[in-house]
């Protein structure tokens, strides 16, 4: 039984359209800000494509959780025990732990180091690492309503710097985006390998399930989710494959950023320096859905109280942001979670599936 | 007290963590000019403009060599910093400096996230130093003063898009190559004189005024400021507000290319020399029209190919529409491209009398 089903049941409770600015918020994160030559170095000018062939693997993910997901109001850390028994069920618990707690420490790492590079190189990285962790223990103290509050915040405030890619059509040469499919299937895999990671982040509908009242409804919303971020994506893939040439593409780390320097605004020359300060309210919802999420496991694997437990992952999170000390070691933690992220979504989402699948049928023939 | 607490840590959380640049007090760049200085040296001269507002705004000239171009700063003595390049308009190059080749200096600015994408790479005839050094009173100084001259040409004038972004574009790009504006000193002013044609990065040719239009009208859809055109009787026509609908066509770009450029024009003759502006006289005057361009744009074409440059874009035109493009293929192939040009005019309004 989860802990959820005694006391006050519906105050922790939060409305089922809030999963869709959960799961957007945290698939959104810094990736977006410079992610299209990766894809670009396989697919081309196809890039494009494969952002929403991602996107529609994504919705079959999502359809996949809610299958796993789909007796009774447990979350994953439940159907782990459930399924495997305590000792190999806490190792998967502490496993997808540690997976989250390197979502937080890349994303907060990987913003901290935008900011140095863009608007104080001389910033120490421990000042806003503090500074978002306080934020963040503030907003995990209010449990689990408050960091769905962020999630909705972090999407709506953020809303209209779509509207910025006005500016770089101005510069754009859309015939770019010419000849479609002109890519061998090979390059639309690996160019799809590499779009993964900007896509992980649904992970937390597994453990965020049980807090959502009429579960079974929220899947549409769930959905639409994954639809706004592949929307969010195709067009920024769209502009920055118009805006800059195949060569210049490759040479630009941050193309989302570089694409904002066109902005023309009457009262600020670089139009970036705003766009970053709107994007801490992007990260913000990341670093907190993931360090609730590894917190539930702690909750419930190692049986300390949450409002302790999230102290001990904050120092942890500090320290290891702390100690990383350049962009080499950025990009590395980068490829480390792109690869770990491939696996949890190509083998391990899948292999539980198929393993909730089968339980469900023996379990019924007994 | 533990709000107390809080307050007092954020408080000296908030201060002091980076080093504050105010407005008024640094000196604002929107200049450089780059010149061949002695020993493989560049030489630069920037224009430095300080914003207080006690005073008026006050424009300094400070020149330094060095080898590189972010060590120039450190060689510029006497200078107030820190300079910010936030507001950086135009970068300048001397003829000798950009047969050279520029994009080491640009490169430094495209990786300086300070600096902006808006920035006009110029060519000067003749020297950049003077050019940004010399007497003449502009309200709002040289850089700003550039800024809109070139600005202006763009939007209203003849003059192609163009800007660091656009080089850097064209530069990295397969198929295609810069271009930028040609700067000139006259005893009184500074004149736009052309466009300069860049093979990569480095200066190869020019065009004139008269050529930029025709480069201007083929190059993409685009729309003109002004253009006078003679015609066979001897008089003069003047056409303004032009349109241009341009259609790149490239066959066979893998094995045998050809290519064919359709351009649909629209324009407003606003002066006529001649004695009455008839039905005929217009025909004439659009027939007239579209010869000159035909004739011009192929032989631009034609120069362009002897030069090896393709500041048209061609190549990427021909990427857009072959499957699996080789572009080693068809670098051999461009030379001796063979180019049509189909140009239509409508001459639209004829002003408000007859």
């Amino acid at each position: 039984m989860s802990d959820l089903e005694q006391g006050n049941r519906n105050d922790l409770l939060i409305s089922p359209f809030l999963i869709m600015f959960i799961i957007h918020s945290n698939q959104v994160g810094v990736g977006v800000l410079g992610f299209q030559r990766y894809i670009a170095a396989y697919a081309g000018n196809d890039a494009w494509i494969v952002v929403i062939v991602t996107g529609l693997i994504f919705h079959l993910f999502i359809w996949m959780m809610y299958r796993i997901l789909s007796d009774g109001t447990f979350d994953i850390i439940d159907l782990h025990n459930k399924w495997f028994g305590k000792w190999i069920g806490s190792v998967f618990n502490l496993a997808l732990m540690m997976y989250l707690l390197l979502g937080t420490i890349v994303i907060l790492r990987t913003f901290i180091e935008v900011i140095q590079a863009w608007m104080f190189p001389e910033l120490a990285t421990w000042i806003p690492v503090a500074l978002y962790l306080l934020l963040t223990y503030y907003v995990l103290a209010g449990g689990f309503r408050t960091v769905a509050g962020i999630c909705f915040f972090g999407v709506i405030i953020p809303v209209w710097l779509v509207f910025t890619a006005t500016a770089p059509i101005k510069f754009s040469t859309f015939s770019n985006l010419l000849p479609m499919m002109d890519h061998s299937l090979k390059d639309f895999a690996l160019g799809t390998r590499q779009m993964t990671l900007s896509y992980v982040g649904i992970d937390i509908l597994l453990l965020a399930y049980p807090f959502l009242k009429n579960p079974r409804s929220s899947r549409i919303w769930a959905h639409m989710g994954v639809l706004l971020t592949t929307l969010v994506y195709t067009m920024v893939m769209i502009v920055s494959l118009a805006f800059y040439s195949a060569g210049q593409l490759q040479q630009s780390i941050w193309s989302t950023l570089i694409a904002w320097k066109v902005v023309e605004l009457p009262f600020v020359e670089r139009f970036e320096y705003i766009g970053i300060t709107f994007w801490c309210f992007v990260v913000f919802p990341n670093i907190c859905l993931t360090m609730w999420g590894a917190s539930r496991v702690g909750k419930k694997v190692l049986h300390i109280k949450q409002k302790y437990f999230v102290i001990i992952l904050i120092a942890f999170v500090f320290t290891v942001c702390v100690m990383v000390v350049n962009r080499d070691q950025v990009d590395y933690l980068n490829t480390l979670t792109s690869i770990i992220g491939t696996y949890v979504y190509y083998f391990y989402i899948p292999f539980i599936f198929l393993y909730s699948m089968i339980w469900r049928r023996v379990k019924k023939r007994i | 007290m533990k709000y107390a607490c809080c307050l007092a840590l954020f408080c000296f959380l908030l201060t002091g963590c980076v080093a504050e640049e105010i407005i008024d007090e640094v000196p604002i760049l929107f200049i450089v000019g780059y010149d061949q200085g002695e020993d493989e040296k560049i030489k630069g001269t920037i224009s430095l403009q300080t914003f207080d507002p006690n005073q008026k705004v006050e424009t300094r000239a400070f020149e330094a060599e060095a080898h590189t171009s972010k060590g120039l700063r450190n060689q510029l003595s006497g200078l107030p910093k820190p300079i910010s390049i936030g507001k950086m308009a135009v970068l300048l190059f001397s003829e000798d400096m950009a047969e050279k080749g520029i994009i080491d200096i640009l490169d430094s600015f495209l990786r300086d996230p300070a600096a902006g994408r808006l920035i006009y790479v110029g060519v000067v005839e003749g020297s950049a130093s003077e050019l940004i050094k010399n007497e003449f009173q502009y309200l709002q100084g040289i850089g700003p003063f550039l800024q809109n001259l070139i600005k202006e040409s763009i939007e209203y004038g003849n003059m192609p898009q163009n800007n660091i972004h656009l080089f850097d574009y064209k530069y990295y790009g397969d198929g295609m190559d810069p271009v930028a504006p040609v700067l000139r000193m006259e005893e009184t002013e500074v004149r736009i004189t052309g466009l300069a044609l860049f093979d990569d990065d480095k200066l190869v040719g020019k065009l004139n005024l008269d050529e930029m239009f025709m480069f201007s009208l083929i190059n993409k859809s685009f729309s003109a400021g002004l253009y006078e055109l003679e015609l066979p009787g001897g008089e003069y026509a003047n056409l303004q507000k032009i349109k241009s609908k341009v259609n790149y066509k490239v066959k066979n770009g893998n094995t045998n290319p050809s290519l064919n450029i359709s351009v649909k024009l629209n324009g407003n003759v606003v002066e006529y020399t001649g004695e009455k502006l008839t039905k005929e006289k217009k025909k004439e005057i659009a027939k007239t029209f579209e010869k000159k361009v035909e004739i011009q744009g192929v032989n631009m074409v034609e120069k362009f190919q002897e030069l090896g440059i393709d500041p048209l874009s061609i190549g990427d035109h021909a990427r857009s529409q072959t499957r699996h493009f080789d572009f080693e293929k068809w670098n051999e192939h461009y030379p001796d491209l063979p180019v049509t040009i189909d140009v239509k005019v409508n001459i639209g309004e004829s002003g408000i009398i007859d």
